[in-house]
């Protein structure tokens, strides 16, 4: 039967797919991230350190290109001076082949109270000087070849007294005759460098820069950052540790890459940076850390969509296999439920391709098929049952007849009172009460209990309680009475069965009880003052099993308002639930309870003591009790 | 002690002074095209303004900061003065300036200027911006400056003006063996290490060397904001008849502009914004947080004795007399009064 904590078979295994497809999902999601991470970055910063060392070369062929040139004119100053058309004409041709040098100046030193003097020259045009003032002497580009003795490029600086401009400058010292002379200086626009492919924008996403020996931008694709900002001052600005470590890294010639983390200009972007040669200046190509992992996250994109396809499918398949599986499991079920409505024909599925199912099926119909034999021997043993159920309802009936009616006097004897009470703990018991007159002055009362239960039980109850009566009137004496039965059982007994019994013959006149006890519980005598006098002594064996043993019988005189209490050992027996037995303390005790004899109202509220007492317990046993009291005639009023 | 080339440069730029000193005509009519001007709609309209024109010691930056809040936030208008601040010069070009009428007001260290007073008695103080010594050495630890006796047979680079006179005195004190390179503002030969040691302004150059990427801890730092040499450096001066003729103008400007100073320190970010895009209008090199150091390191110079702010200690200045006599860079005593005309107001 369904619950509701039930779910269907493709459920279940979809979602158990589904689960073990996450994790596989972001298992290999995560391990293709870590792995192409790594590849892709390891390659791209590799990239992007040749392009940067590709940019250096560039850039240094060009820094080459000048200090070759300065090189050259130092010699011409060298060899000729520099008043005379041969080095006018060198600078002229030399501007015009190298478009990068913006201009070139020679100044000399201050010398025997002559003031300085400067050439400059700049595209075709030329100027010669005499300085009237000292201030040039503390410019960078005058002051550290001077001091040095380097020839050695200078920091950018902005050229006041020539035409204007930022400018990078190649300064060299010249010296004559192991003295200091003057300073030649060519010079390169930052405009124009700026504009050298080498220090442009390289794509769409990736971009380089170049830092000065002071980790100046010298060139950066926000030109208002250009010059007015070093690495390390946009670390204070964006408090960096990170620029300020790739500052240190690059104006330290050293090549590397570096992530920089933060909102600074250069924030989560790669850096790879690679040192020029000509000067401490570095290059570093940039790119967007977005823009690194573009096809990293196409991959991962790609797989998503493939992982999503692949659960689709396989959710699909599943589900379809599901159905067709659970179509026979379905007719199974069906005739399952059939079967157990009793339809024992009920067609089964036909057999298909699944090897389980047609194993079921086949295991089915075998159950099947031994069901109905089983249900066909059922209804027989059933019908057989009921059959015996009946006969041994109908013994009971006439077992219960064969027990004599009570009634207040038996017989109408008026001295008598006496109520008898069989409980079998069957359908039909073994024990037995009865009582008769033999002649008008003999009453005869017995109880019996015959070992076991059941149908021999009761037909030996029905034999002595039809065989005693019988010979009753031969054999006034109790033991007389019982020698005859136990010789009748010896003979005809069934399985050997033993019958303990206790036989009294009363002298309603005298009160003179004669009784012998077979094997059976002790006789209580109730008196009056409802003193219990018990008669232990027993006259024989039990009956039924050694024929002709001898039967003795005692006699007691009956007072006036005697009570006979006969039992048979169901009483004393009884169990309570912690499996203890009542005893014959026990009944001794229920009797002591008794108010004025009265067979009827006694007896009844002994067996209810009794099954109070054993409440709860699962034994049972026949009980069975017959009381009887005795009023003497001459001492009745 | 080398030869001393500045005072040649100077005596040669007062004879030249001499020969060239002729009326240039009314200063309100000067003409500085680039000048950063206070603004007022009544300037142009009205002839009640006067005109002060300031020849700076430096660039637009945040050093001057009191002067261009002063300018933006009216203070000088208040006073009925239009000031206009001329582009720098070097000190040369400013003493020429100032001496042909072609500017009012120059800015420069006391020293220097009670030496330029001795010499010629032709500038005065009418107020002191800075009110304590900002002059640092500075060497690498790395390049084996760790004390001041490393200082010996190394260079330092040092202010090519007679502001250097702190450095060397101390120097001369301490029997410290160096050879001088006179630097004009580049931090480069330090950088470039062609100098050891240099000397530079807490405020300015200091912040420039940590820009540059040299870290704090290679630093060996010598503050000379010591009780004797502890000299303050820049105020400001005008010619000794200008003030004679001008003294409320000369004091409403060292007011207004203190007033500046006063707004700048209570307004950091808006005085930034002001001297960033003044510095950017005249394309000087400029990045905020150097800017941000120097307003910081200013305030302590500014403010280092409050209830003296804008005014000359006569304790600084006697101090600065004592050691210019002492090194004998001026031969007698420069009194107070005449270099201070204010003082007693």
């Amino acid at each position: 039967m369904p619950t509701s904590r039930s779910h269907s078979l493709a459920y279940q295994l979809i979602s158990f797919v589904f689960v073990a497809m996450l994790l596989l999902f972001f298992g290999s999601t995560l391990l293709t991230r870590l792995i192409y991470k790594k590849i892709i970055l390891d390659a791209q910063l590799q990239n992007m350190r040749h392009l940067a060392h590709e940019r250096v070369h560039q850039l240094d062929g060009f820094m080459e290109t000048v200090s070759t040139a300065a090189g050259i004119s130092l010699e011409l100053i060298y060899n000729q001076g520099v008043d005379h058309s041969a080095f006018e004409e060198h600078l002229r041709s030399t501007l015009i082949s190298n478009p990068g040098i913006y201009s070139v100046c020679y100044l000399t030193h201050p010398e025997k109270g002559n003031k300085p003097v400067v050439y400059y020259y700049y595209r075709g045009k030329h100027h010669k000087n005499i300085i009237s003032t000292d201030h040039y002497r503390f410019n960078d580009w005058y002051q550290i070849p001077t001091i040095s003795g380097k020839a050695l490029w200078i920091e950018p600086w902005y050229d006041i007294d020539g035409r204007g401009g930022q400018l990078v400058s190649y300064s060299l010292p010249i010296y004559q005759k192991g003295k200091s002379i003057g300073v030649l200086r060519y010079d390169v626009s930052l405009d124009y460098l700026r504009q050298l492919p080498s220090t442009c924008v390289v794509s769409d996403n990736l971009e380089s820069f170049v830092v000065s020996s002071t980790g100046t931008l010298i060139t950066f694709r926000d030109p208002e950052l250009v010059m007015n900002h070093s690495l390390f001052s946009l670390a204070q600005d964006y408090d960096s540790d990170d620029l300020y470590n790739l500052g240190a890294a690059m104006i330290n010639g050293e090549i590397g890459n570096m992530y920089i983390s933060g909102d600074s200009p250069l924030g989560k972007q790669w850096i790879a940076y690679f040192p020029l040669v000509s000067n401490h200046w570095s290059v570093g190509v940039a790119i967007h850390k977005n823009d690194l992992m573009d096809t990293m996250r196409l991959i991962l994109w790609i797989q998503v969509i493939t992982s999503v396809l692949i659960f689709l499918s396989v959710t699909g398949i599943i589900y379809g296999r599901v159905v067709r599986v659970n179509k026979p499991l379905k007719s199974l079920a069906n005739a399952a439920a059939k079967i157990g409505a009793g339809d024992f024909d009920a067609s089964l599925p036909s057999l298909g391709q699944i090897h389980e199912i047609n194993e079921l099926t086949q295991s089915f119909a075998s159950m099947q098929s031994s069901l109905k034999d089983y249900i066909q021997n059922l209804r027989i043993t059933t019908e057989e049952k009921d059959k015996i159920r009946g006969d041994v309802i109908y013994a009971s009936e006439i077992q219960t007849k064969l027990i004599p009616k009570n009634s207040e006097h038996p017989f109408n004897i008026k001295e008598l009172r006496a109520y008898g009470i069989l409980e079998p703990a069957g359908d039909i018991g073994g024990d037995l009460y009865d009582y008769f007159v033999i002649d008008e002055n003999h009453f005869c009362f017995v109880i019996a209990d015959v070992l076991g239960k059941g149908i021999v039980a009761a037909m030996s109850m029905a034999m002595i309680s039809t065989f005693l009566p019988s010979i009753a009137p031969y054999h006034i004496r109790s033991s007389e009475l019982l020698s005859k039965l136990n010789s009748f059982l010896c003979r005809n007994n069934i399985e050997d069965n033993f019958v303990t019994i206790f036989l009294g013959v009363l002298n309603i006149k005298t009160g003179e009880l004669e009784y012998s006890n077979c094997g059976h519980v002790p006789l209580l005598i109730r008196k009056i003052d409802r003193r219990l006098m018990r008669y232990n002594e027993t006259h024989s064996t039990a009956l039924g099993v050694f024929d002709g043993i001898t039967i003795d019988s005692s006699t007691i005189k009956l007072d006036v308002g005697d009570e006979i209490i006969l039992y048979t050992d169901g009483i004393t027996e009884a169990q309570n639930a912690q499996e203890e037995f009542l005893g014959m303390k026990g009944l001794e005790k229920i009797i002591g309870e008794l108010r004025n004899p009265n067979p009827e109202r006694n007896a009844k509220y002994i067996l209810e003591s009794v099954k109070s007492f054993a409440a709860g317990s699962s034994h049972q046993d026949d009980i069975t009790l017959l009381l009887i009291d005795y009023k003497r005639p001459e001492l009745m009023g | 002690m080398k030869k001393e080339p500045i005072a040649i440069m100077e005596f040669l730029l007062l004879i030249a002074l001499l020969l060239c000193l002729i009326p240039t005509g009314c200063k309100k009519e000067a003409e500085h095209k680039s000048a950063h001007t206070a603004q007022s709609p009544e300037n142009e309209q009205s002839g009640s303004y006067f005109t002060i024109r300031v020849s700076p010691k430096w660039h637009p930056q945040t050093q001057f900061a009191g002067m261009y809040m002063a300018i933006k936030k009216g203070y000088y208008a208040d006073h009925k003065l239009k000031v206009e601040v001329l582009p720098y010069t070097p000190i040369e070009q400013q003493l020429e300036s100032i001496r042909t009428d072609k500017s009012d007001v120059v800015s420069m260290d006391l020293l220097q200027a009670i030496k330029l007073y001795h010499d010629h008695k032709e500038l005065v103080n009418i107020g002191q911006t800075a009110q304590r010594n900002s002059v640092f050495l500075v060497g690498r630890k790395s390049r084996g400056i760790r004390s001041l006796n490393d200082f010996n047979g190394k260079r330092l680079g040092i202010w090519r003006s007679s502001s250097n006179l702190i450095t060397k005195a101390y120097l001369q004190d301490y029997n410290i063996d160096v050879e001088l390179v006179p630097i004009e503002w580049s931090i480069n030969l330090f950088t470039q290490n062609v100098v050891d040691i240099i000397n530079v302004m807490s405020y300015n150059e200091y912040h420039q060397i940590l820009q540059a990427g040299i870290p704090e801890d290679d630093l060996f730092v010598i503050s000379l904001d010591l009780p004797d040499y502890s000299i303050p450096d820049e105020g400001y001066y005008v010619k000794a008849d200008f003030y004679r003729q001008h003294p409320k103008e000369c004091r409403d400007f060292i007011k207004a502009t203190m007033d500046g100073w006063t707004y700048a320190f209570t307004h950091p970010d808006e005085t930034l914004d002001e001297i960033i895009s003044i510095m950017q209008d005249a394309k000087i090199k400029v990045n905020r947080s150097h800017q941000i150091w120097m307003l910081k390191e200013m305030k302590k110079v500014v403010l280092a004795n409050p209830a003296l702010m804008g005014k000359l200690d006569v304790n600084d200045f006697d101090k600065a007399n004592h050691l210019l006599k002492r090194t004998k860079t001026i031969g007698h005593d420069v009194k107070y009064e005449e270099f201070y005309p204010s003082a007693h107001k």
